[in-house]
């Protein structure tokens, strides 16, 4: 009794704390490849802003756009691109003068091929069976994928053993699986998992992999939805950030 | 192959594909449980054993179970690194992750309980009589199965049948994670219209949305006409 009575006290006693401390609350939709590093990210922020609460959903950028659009609750939409983002802008559901590049997604093969070996070599090979690349049409690290390999000339002929994720985080599943040999993911999603084997960094240069931030016309609290966009550019996010596998601008 | 007149009319090339490759998916799954349904239906009725409640479970499992479940454990079957999914290639040369071939199998478990259930309560509702009579002017227990029992009981057999046809055309999360979005493979309709949706294409999701809306609703009109003239 006693310790269900103490349980009960302890609980009011936070959901007191907890209206008492947090006077506006944040609604962040998030593209999927940010679904690590969104949980640091709020906990950090948090503990600056005592008064603010965050919460968020992780969907695939596209549906995100398409709820925003039929009247979602969201303040902020991070994406893994700047074109959803302008998408918005342009259906009247986002405002402009918000956007900014808080991150740059870095691309990655998974696993590492054999030391000595290029990637290219690899992929071109007859030991390739499946390569697990994200929906170029709907997500920016498969659109990323697609460019690489027709700029390096392979992309004909590696499509046909080619496999799409519907997000990257499903591109990543299919090779963890054993379902596919090799895949092109987000370094993010590799950032915190340990057991997973190393990848392969492919350089696609600085502007690569923009991923925008942007305020909705729907928020309800418009002056902290700005106050966490401006402090996602700032020192302690960067590190974070950078932590998670991503670089900064 | 339908795909030398697929039109462009309402829909694009693609879609019309997605839709092809659907009704050929949704076809091959209801022969394959009519083959395997209907036994299993005859066989659940009449039988004493005591792990007929949990033969009777496992088919109903997937009415119950989220398809992220079914496809997440398909996922790790279709495998080729270990069995079962190794032996599939050892017998076949080829995996069975992000094939046609891997889609029915999927759909075949995923909509069993769709057809199992009408044809278990269909064939229940032939008169034993009738049975009986059969078999004692000396017909074996298959010929009475195929030639009496099934034909007496063919509407509800036929609602269980157009049932699983359409719940497999509406399969959607199973093929999410098997399937990987191959056109003319595995890129069934409900994905296709998904990625419409995901690239904003909002027009040609509605047609498309539309357009299997129409196919559903004619098949459960015919599912409950088939019902009702059991029933009478």
């Amino acid at each position: 009794m006693t310790g269900w009575r103490k349980f009960a006290v302890t609980a009011l006693g936070c959901c007191a704390l907890s209206t008492s401390a947090a006077t506006e609350k944040i609604r962040v939709a998030a593209a999927s490849n940010l679904v690590m590093v969104m949980e640091p990210l709020m906990r950090a922020f948090t503990a600056e802003h005592t008064q603010i609460e965050l919460s968020v959903s992780h969907a695939a950028t596209g549906n995100l756009i398409a709820q925003i659009r039929h009247g979602a609750p969201f303040d902020v939409l991070l994406a893994a691109d700047l074109d959803y983002p302008q998408a918005l802008i342009e259906s009247g559901h986002a405002e402009e003068q918000t956007l900014r590049t808080f991150a740059h997604g870095v691309l990655m093969l998974w696993p590492q091929p054999p030391v000595g070996q290029k990637w290219q070599t690899v992929l071109a090979g007859p030991g390739l069976r499946r390569l697990a690349v994200a929906n170029p049409d709907t997500a920016p690290y498969g659109k990323a994928t697609k460019d690489l390999l027709t700029a390096a000339g392979l992309w004909d002929q590696i499509k046909p053993r080619v496999v799409w994720g519907e997000n990257v985080a499903q591109t990543l599943q299919f090779v963890h699986s054993g379902n596919a040999d090799f895949g092109f993911v987000a370094a993010s999603l590799l950032s915190g998992n340990h057991d997973l084997r190393a990848g392969m960094i492919i350089e696609l240069g600085e502007e690569a992999l923009p991923h925008g931030a942007i305020r909705l016309g729907a928020s309800r609290s418009p002056g902290a939805a700005k106050l966490f966009l401006d402090w996602l550019e700032g020192a302690a996010a960067r590190i974070i950030l950078i932590e998670h596998g991503y670089r900064v601008p | 192959m339908l795909s030398p007149i697929i039109s462009t009319w309402l829909l694009s090339a693609p879609l019309w594909e997605s839709l092809w490759l659907t009704l050929k998916l949704a076809g091959i799954t209801t022969i394959i449980l009519g083959l395997v349904g209907l036994p299993l239906a005859r066989w659940l009725n009449a039988t004493q054993t005591r792990f007929a409640p949990v033969v009777e479970a496992l088919v109903t499992l997937p009415i119950v179970l989220p398809p992220t479940v079914i496809g997440f454990y398909l996922l790790v079957a279709f495998s080729p690194q270990h069995p079962p999914g190794s032996w599939w290639v050892a017998v076949t040369g080829g995996p069975l992750s992000f094939t046609f071939t891997g889609l029915v199998i999927a759909s075949v478990i995923y909509s069993l309980p769709f057809a199992v259930q009408p044809f278990q309560a269909a064939l229940r509702a032939v008169p034993t009589e009738l049975i009986d009579a059969s078999r004692a002017s000396g017909a074996t227990v298959w010929r009475t199965f195929w030639r009496v029992h099934l034909p007496l009981a063919r509407s509800g057999v036929g609602a269980g049948l157009t049932l699983g046809f359409a719940h497999t055309l509406g399969e959607f999360g199973v093929v999410l994670m098997i399937g990987g979005s191959l056109p003319g493979e595995t890129k069934v309709a409900s994905i296709a219209l998904y990625d419409e949706v995901q690239k904003l294409n909002y027009a040609s999701a509605h047609a498309f949305a539309g357009v299997l809306l129409v196919i559903s609703f004619v098949l459960l009109v015919a599912v409950a006409v088939l019902q009702r003239r059991s029933r009478a």
